[in-house]
């Protein structure tokens, strides 16, 4: 029998406890992905959606066109949240599994008299572990990607920002972070509970500052675009909009507030259509600091590769920690 | 060949010594009962000799090797047993076999194998299906099957019953015998190990209070009647169950006024050396400690 094998054995109600939530989790997206597909909505209408010019009476005017948003909108967020959080109960259980849960029933003792080399014993639970985790999170992932473009057809989800990592390869990414967090913590603390608690805890907080820094990067690579180019090139439903600016007369872009400083409390009145001051011909425009969905793959990559990183140092930290430690 | 070897071999958990300046020389071949009461250090050397701890202070060797710079090659070099099997409860004992082979590359499943066929233990039965002494058995199996030289031994009959101990220390002997491994067995029951040991290792406080063989160590005790206080040789004085207190006595067998000394009483006047105990004649008052081991 297969070190793999043994290893699937030994960690087998955790292996079938999160077998089961991912084919929950993978069926509940794919049987709505495939509902939508099945309601047949033309792809017109939703290219109608984004071209800003309002939709026909005949998109609009469909029996099965408001359904279909409640389906995608709704029902839809809860298939995606369960595609994104799955990775994390994979590698959060799994990680904690394979070290803390052997440590605190005392079976490493066996492992470790038994084989000399202790990289081995761990590396033989770690890759068969680890490949499940990555691979069920790496399907949730094509998945979400899948689910994103049955939501809205018209945007295509390699080009669009939208739901940045909540799919794609984030999400493995996300199996690979909480796993190496959790074995490292795991094998330090020896407990399972403590180590779940802690580890989720940790992974909480990679995940909301590997956030940050991809938000601020993403931020410094923002353009300005005029807001009527807004729906030509689908700033709003592909772009990561960040903020809303003022197109001076001189071409300068400023914020609104800076705006009103430089041009005094009648500018609200000049720019507002249809107010008693409005004066279209004042030059005054609006922009938008718009980073361009384009850049998906790029963010999306980003993104993977520091959690990877991250990963990958906890699943090193974690093979120090127990080449030292003792059994109990 | 020294099977283990230490030199002023310490290991301290805080503020407590376990071990203290350990000098000894385990020579190969054979079973050493390693005996002494409950925090004695008895887990802590074994645990030391698989890399299980680290030394404090001193050295140790394990068939050669440091397990502190080569902890591969000491671990390689001992077949361990602990006090709890430490098995898993998701295995079969088949698939334990497999576990460690997948561990350990010249893994003699085969080995094990047969020795469990031998006491009936079912090969497909989960870990957790086995009795006490059966699980002791497939722990002591799997060590036998690493064919380590050096077997070690952590009290595994502790929570076994009369019956499974007899037959733990019946397979222990014969494996001994007939593969040729130096097995130090840890135990606090003196008279369950004796029939199996060649040699006596007596751990008290941390410090190595007697160690040789069996034989030399009924040979060169005696016990003297009650109220032996300046007996010539005297190791200590030590309670009966009864309570009363005799003198334990390092002489030849001519010595006058005493007679041999069973193992038991041997560890148990070790034990006491040091202690304050009641003066013979007036039950129940402290006294000083009579006499320290030599």
């Amino acid at each position: 029998m297969t070190r793999a094998l043994l290893a699937f054995r030994i960690h087998r109600f955790e292996g079938l406890a999160l077998g089961l939530l991912a084919a929950a989790a993978l069926a509940f997206a794919g049987g709505l992905i495939i509902r939508l597909a099945s309601m047949g909505i033309p792809l017109s209408c939703f290219l109608e959606v984004h071209s800003g010019d309002g939709m026909d009476s005949g998109c609009a005017a469909r029996s099965d066109w408001a359904e279909y948003w409640s389906l995608a909108s709704d029902i839809g967020m809860f298939a995606v949240l369960a595609l994104a959080l799955l990775p994390f109960f994979v590698g959060l259980v799994l990680g904690v599994a394979v070290v803390a849960k052997e440590i605190e029933r005392g079976t490493v003792a066996l492992a470790w008299s038994v084989g000399p080399s202790r990289r081995r014993w761990l590396l033989g639970v770690v890759v068969p572990a680890l490949a499940a985790a990555v691979g069920v999170s790496l399907a949730a992932g094509l998945l979400a990607d899948r689910l994103e473009l049955a939501r809205d057809p018209a945007i295509d989800p390699a080009m669009s920002l939208h739901h940045l990592g909540l799919r794609g390869v984030v999400l493995p990414a996300y199996a690979l972070a909480s796993f190496g967090i959790a074995l490292a913590v795991g094998a330090r603390l020896g407990r399972v509970l403590p180590a779940l608690l802690v580890a989720g805890s940790l992974t909480l907080g990679t995940v909301l500052g590997t956030t940050t820094i991809v938000d601020a990067m993403l931020r410094s690579e923002a353009i300005a675009i005029d807001e009527s180019r807004m729906m030509e090139v689908r700033a709003f439903a592909a772009g990561r909009v960040f903020d809303s600016l003022i197109r001076t007369p001189e071409g300068e872009l400023i914020s609104w507030l800076e705006a009103e400083v430089r041009y005094g409390p009648m500018f609200w009145e000049v720019i507002e259509p249809g107010g008693p001051g409005y004066d279209p011909t004042a030059g005054f425009g609006t922009a938008y600091l718009v980073t361009p969905g384009q850049l998906y793959p790029i963010a999306e990559w980003r993104m993977a590769v520091v959690l990877g990183a991250i990963g990958l140092g906890g699943i090193v930290l974690a093979l120090a920690i127990v080449e030292r430690r003792r059994p109990t | 060949m020294a099977a283990i070897e230490t030199s002023g071999l310490s290991k301290r958990y805080r503020r407590t010594w376990a071990l203290s300046e350990v000098d000894l020389t385990v020579h190969a071949g054979g079973i050493t009962a390693l005996v002494g009461p409950n925090g004695a250090g008895k887990s802590t050397l074994l645990k030391l000799c698989v890399g299980f701890e680290r030394p404090t202070a001193g050295s140790l060797r394990v068939w050669g090797l440091d397990p502190t710079r080569d902890r591969a090659g000491a671990v390689a070099s001992v077949g361990y047993v602990p006090q709890d099997p430490s098995l898993y409860r998701e295995l079969t004992v088949e698939e334990h076999l497999g576990f460690a082979a997948s561990l350990r590359p010249r893994f003699d499943a085969e080995h094990a194998r047969s020795r469990l066929r031998r006491l009936q233990i079912p090969l497909s039965a989960p870990a957790t299906d086995l009795s006490g002494g059966q699980q002791a058995q497939v722990s002591l199996a799997i060590a036998l099957g690493t064919r380590a030289p050096v077997l070690l031994l952590d009290e595994p009959l502790a929570n076994l019953d009369p019956l499974a101990r007899r037959e733990f220390l019946t397979v222990l002997g014969e494996a001994v015998r007939v593969d040729g491994v130096t097995a130090v067995l840890a135990s606090h029951v003196v008279a369950e190990v004796e029939p199996v040991c060649d040699r006596l290792l007596v751990l008290g406080q941390g410090r190595v209070l007697l160690h040789e063989t069996v034989g030399q160590s009924l040979a060169h005790h005696r016990v003297a009647p009650e109220g032996a206080v300046d007996a010539p040789g005297l190791v200590a004085l030590f309670p009966d169950r009864a309570g009363a207190f005799h003198a334990l006595v390092r002489a030849s067998a001519d010595a006058p006024a005493t007679r041999p000394a069973t193992m038991e009483e041997i560890v148990m006047g070790y034990l006491s050396a040091g202690r304050a105990v009641p003066t013979p004649g007036a039950p129940g008052e402290a006294a000083a400690a009579v006499a320290v081991a030599s």
